[in-house]
């Protein structure tokens, strides 16, 4: 960079600072006073701004009573103008250095160099500098101003650093283009990593913590001072919790697990522990662990992904009916999920409130006609069915009254019934009633074995065997 | 050896666990029930001939030659009975790395009301579960009384289970000890089974079994169980199973298989494929092919009398619209029974079955929920129709309010036509506290047709329930409210 060049920078910052309100700190902010209208009564900018380049604020812009002189209400209208307020700036910029920086370089200091209008410098034609005009001497590291990646920290302080400005002023920063990405917030870790000193000139902790539960673990968040100022700026504001794009895949009930314990601090990014315990209610220790190294939900703190968003209908409507198979083929771990007492309420018949239909078990008899319960998942329909079918006065112990009384003939039809629905007989039936006729020790000798019976399985139990085929069945011994 | 563990793990878990997790229901119902009662009439006094005949107030009684009296069934007195149950689940854990200790209990009582009329109500005591666990990234061992789940079903035991990751996406475990009667939890040489059946086994068994998963990739699994129990005296097996799954899903379908032995047979007892598909919009599609046959234990004579199942096909569409808020559902399913290989049968009964379901649930505000269905079922000598409709108001996050109306045909089995049930039923769920929740029902029957030699339907049921959770992070939900 010139001297010349450099000097033309140092003078346009300076009229940068006496036209706009955020260097002159003019009441009200913005360029309140008509430069043009004076253009021919002052020739100078140093006429009003002596003081710009010698770092001395009182005189870096006129007292009213200048302006007081003509402006008398007689001569001319009277103007509110009661003096320039202290200058409060983000930027890390001074008149007097660059002033001396250009007188150094040789070069003389111009304020239109930066605060002209137009295309080319005129007198008391200016306006607030912009930051184009710093970045046309300066290096700068992007093609624009706010454009990635520059690092906003080279020319302006942290907030923690501009005590002055106020929360207000702080809301009207501008927002980089680049904020405006739809993947912004899913990416703006990693884009802002290299520069993210840049982050702290608008931003503070709570800015983080406002979505991140976890900000307390983000090194880069840590870094980042508390500012109540942006405290007062979050304070109701929603927390943001956009969908990634894998998350969106129709898998990933199934895969998540996978990334999960692969890199659960990125999931503690953006979830909670209710994230997971929305579904994974099942205390299982695998899960418990990963569960554990989510935040939890604390007071104050972001609340993570709201668990309503990711439940979603992992089974289908069936499922009262498909859950075994599902278990059985490993597809699903059903206790990452499940509770174990989910499982036993049923299972172990305690109240079938979460499994079988209200009134179930006035309704349940077509369930196992049709063995669409599939009983015999979790029951021994012969001895547990009984044992209520006794107490109901249903289930056999005489078997003389008229029980099957749609058939007239049933003693000599009922073979067939019975080898297609066997499972109901044995609900009702002891097997001692079967043994009367159908044993070849005693009764009448009926044979029950059907077409193709090889009585393999039954070697294999042989006591079994004894019931029909000793004299004497071994009642209580073994059988 | 659980009943040694439970003592153990509830005293150690609030003295030595980090983190205690206690779930408790307390239940009460009312139920009124007519059970069936045997009586007789002189044979002078019954007109006709033959055996079975029917009295001039429509009983039907079974005349045997040579019994001077006719014998039937009878609805017997109205008897009332309002059973206890109480629910206690502990988890602690906290003990030691990856040790954890979990006892489920389960005490019955009964207030006043006719006794012995509700399953397992002389049950006192029962421990359904009391197991210490060793759980680490690649291995996690279980010992005390538990349950196996896997393709055989649900199996409770006494003993060992180890399993472990010998290499990523595999799962192999291994499990030992004394098997109990499912849904019983108790030994088969108890007296549970003694109880109810004259020829009940006098020896113990003892089970083992593995189970093997794998997932080679995201979306596809392949598991293998094997278990025999056998008995423990030596006189051979009570049973032993074997079982092969398959599943794979991507994206928008799944598919599995699953195969069921009896290997002491060498029979099938079940195999099924079941396609479900979701492509784009708002139609879900599934089907099913399934052969099913019926299985007992070896010590039962059961599987001598050579029982035959049936296949089955199976079809059905859900429809969602209004962004889901409107759900139809349809489900149609026809079955073929198998040769029973009986040629003397006097009775022709039907060789195939069928079944249709049509349902919907309409959500017309995100506090309301209105569902109905209604089912058909036609068997080889069964039937019945059932229909119900409801309505659900949340109340607030957890708390909910449903009515509902219902009407079934009652399955008649072989038997006369035993008329239409008629019934509304109420539940409340109600938050009391963050972790406790009580949940109320009740429901009347009426069953205007029942003849007078059949069961009697028209009852009165209650219910209270309260569930509650004790515990700190990172405990997990205890119930959800139940239902799906």
């Amino acid at each position: 960079m010139t001297r010349a060049r450099l000097l033309q920078a140092g003078t346009a910052l300076a009229v940068l600072a006496a036209g706009a309100g955020l260097v002159r700190g003019a009441p009200g902010g913005g360029d309140l006073f008509p430069h043009a209208v004076h253009e021919r009564l002052f020739p100078v900018c140093e006429s009003c701004h002596a003081g710009v380049f010698a770092d001395e604020p009182a005189a870096a812009f006129p007292q009213p009573a200048h302006c007081r002189h003509c402006h008398d209400g007689v001569r001319a209208d009277s103007v509110a103008w009661t003096g320039a307020a202290p200058r409060v700036s983000n930027l890390r910029f001074s008149h007097g250095q660059h002033g001396r920086a250009l007188a150094a370089a040789g070069e003389p200091a111009s304020c239109q160099a930066c605060h002209a209008r137009g295309g080319e410098p005129a007198r008391m034609d200016v306006g607030a500098a912009t930051a184009e005009r710093c970045i046309a001497c300066h290096e700068h590291s992007a093609t624009t101003h706010m454009a990635l990646p520059a690092d906003c920290s080279r020319c302006h302080l942290p907030l923690d650093r501009v005590a002055e400005l106020s929360a207000g002023r702080i809301a009207r920063f501008p927002r980089p283009p680049w904020h405006e990405a739809d993947d912004f917030i899913l990416t703006h870790a990693t884009t802002a990593a290299p520069a993210d000193a840049s982050c702290g000139v608008c931003h503070a902790r709570q800015t983080c913590e406002r979505c991140h539960a976890n900000a307390s673990a983000l090194a880069a968040v840590m870094a980042l001072p508390q500012d109540t100022r942006v405290a007062q700026l979050e304070r109701g504001r929603p927390a943001v919790y956009p969908l990634p794009a894998g998350h969106a895949a129709a898998d990933w009930h199934l895969a998540h697990g996978t990334a999960a314990r692969a890199a659960v601090g990125s999931c503690a990014n953006c979830h909670t522990r209710p994230s997971c315990t929305a579904c994974h209610a099942g205390g299982d220790g695998r899960a418990l662990a990963l569960v554990a190294q989510l935040p939890p939900v604390a007071p104050g703190a972001a609340p993570g992904v709201d668990p309503a968003r990711i439940t979603r209908g992992v089974h289908g409507a069936d499922v009262r009916l498909q859950h075994g198979r599902l278990a059985a083929s490993g597809q699903l771990d059903c206790a990452q999920c499940h509770a174990r007492a989910e499982c036993s309420e049923c299972h172990a018949a305690a109240d079938s409130r979460a499994f079988h239909l209200p009134n179930f078990v006035e309704r349940h008899a077509v369930d196992v006609f049709t063995g669409r319960g599939e009983c015999q998942a979790c029951h021994s329909t012969d001895t547990f069915c009984r044992a209520c079918h006794a107490q109901a006065g249903i289930a056999s112990g005489d078997m003389k009254a008229a029980f099957h009384d749609g058939q007239p003939m049933w003693v000599l039809s009922h073979g067939r019934a019975a080898r297609l629905g066997l499972e109901a007989c044995a609900s009702c039936h002891r097997q001692s009633d079967c043994v009367q006729c159908h044993s070849a020790a005693g009764g009448w000798g009926v044979n029950p074995h059907g077409p193709g019976f090889t009585g393999r399985g039954e070697s294999r139990s042989a006591a079994s065997c004894r019931l029909c085929h000793l004299a004497s069945p071994p009642r209580g011994s073994g059988s | 050896m659980a009943g040694l563990l439970l003592p153990g793990v509830l005293a150690a878990a609030p003295l030595g666990a980090q983190q205690v997790r206690v779930t408790g229901a307390s239940t009460m119902r009312y139920i009124e029930l007519r059970p069936l009662a045997r009586d007789s009439v002189a044979e002078d006094q019954v007109p006709g001939s033959g055996l079975l005949r029917q009295l001039p107030d429509g009983r039907t009684v079974r005349c045997v030659p040579g019994d001077p009296f006719c014998r039937y069934s009878r609805p017997g007195e109205r008897v009332a009975a309002v059973p206890l149950l109480q629910d206690l689940e502990a988890s602690a854990w906290g003990l030691g790395r990856g040790v954890r200790g979990f006892a489920h209990l389960r005490m019955r009582s009964a207030l006043g009301g006719s006794a012995g009329i509700w399953p397992q109500e002389d049950d006192a005591v029962e421990l359904l579960a009391a197991y210490a666990e060793l759980e680490r990234t690649r291995y996690r061992i279980r010992a005390g009384r538990q349950w196996q789940v896997s393709g055989l079903g649900f199996y409770n035991f006494d003993g060992m289970n180890a399993g472990g990751e010998p290499v990523a996406r595999t799962w192999v475990e291994v499990y030992a000890g004394r098997s109990l009667v499912r849904g019983m939890n108790e030994s088969r040489a108890g007296g549970a089974l003694e109880a109810i059946e004259e020829f009940a086994p006098a020896a113990h068994g003892i089970i083992a079994g593995a189970h093997a998963r794998y997932r080679p990739a995201t979306g596809v699994a392949l598991s293998a169980s094997y278990q025999a129990d056998f008995r423990s005296d030596g006189a051979g097996l009570f049973a032993e199973l074997a079982a092969l799954h398959a599943s794979w899903q991507g994206g928008a379908a799944s598919v599995e298989v699953a195969v069921e032995t009896d290997v002491a047979t060498l029979g099938l007892n079940e195999a099924r494929v079941s396609v479900h598909a979701s492509p784009r919009g708002p139609v879900a599609l599934h089907g099913e092919l399934r052969r099913y046959r019926p299985y007992f234990e070896l010590w039962t004579i059961w599987g001598a009398f050579s029982p035959v199942g049936f296949d089955e096909a199976r079809f059905g569409a859900t429809w969602a619209a209004s962004g889901r808020r409107l759900l139809f559902r349809t489900d149609l399913a026809h079955r073929r029974y198998g040769d029973a290989g009986v040629a003397n049968s006097l009775d022709e009964f039907r060789g195939s079955g069928w079944g249709v379901l049509v349902g919907g649930t309409w959500l017309p505000a995100p506090a309301w929920r209105v569902d109905g269905a209604y089912r058909v079922e036609a068997g080889f000598g069964a039937a019945r129709r059932d229909g119900h409709a409801g309505v659900t108001r949340r109340l607030g996050t957890a708390g909910s309010l449903s009515l509902q109306a219902l009407a079934f045909q009652r399955l008649y089995e072989f038997r006369l036509d035993e008329g239409t049930v008629r019934g509304v039923t109420a539940e409340l769920a109600l938050p009391l506290l963050p972790r406790a929740t009580l949940f109320a029902t009740g429901a009347a029957y009426r069953h205007p047709a029942g003849r007078s030699g059949g069961v009697d339907w028209n009852q009165r049921r209650g219910s209270l329930r309260l569930q509650w959770m004790l515990g700190s992070e990172p405990s997990l939900p205890a119930w959800n409210g139940g239902g799906q």
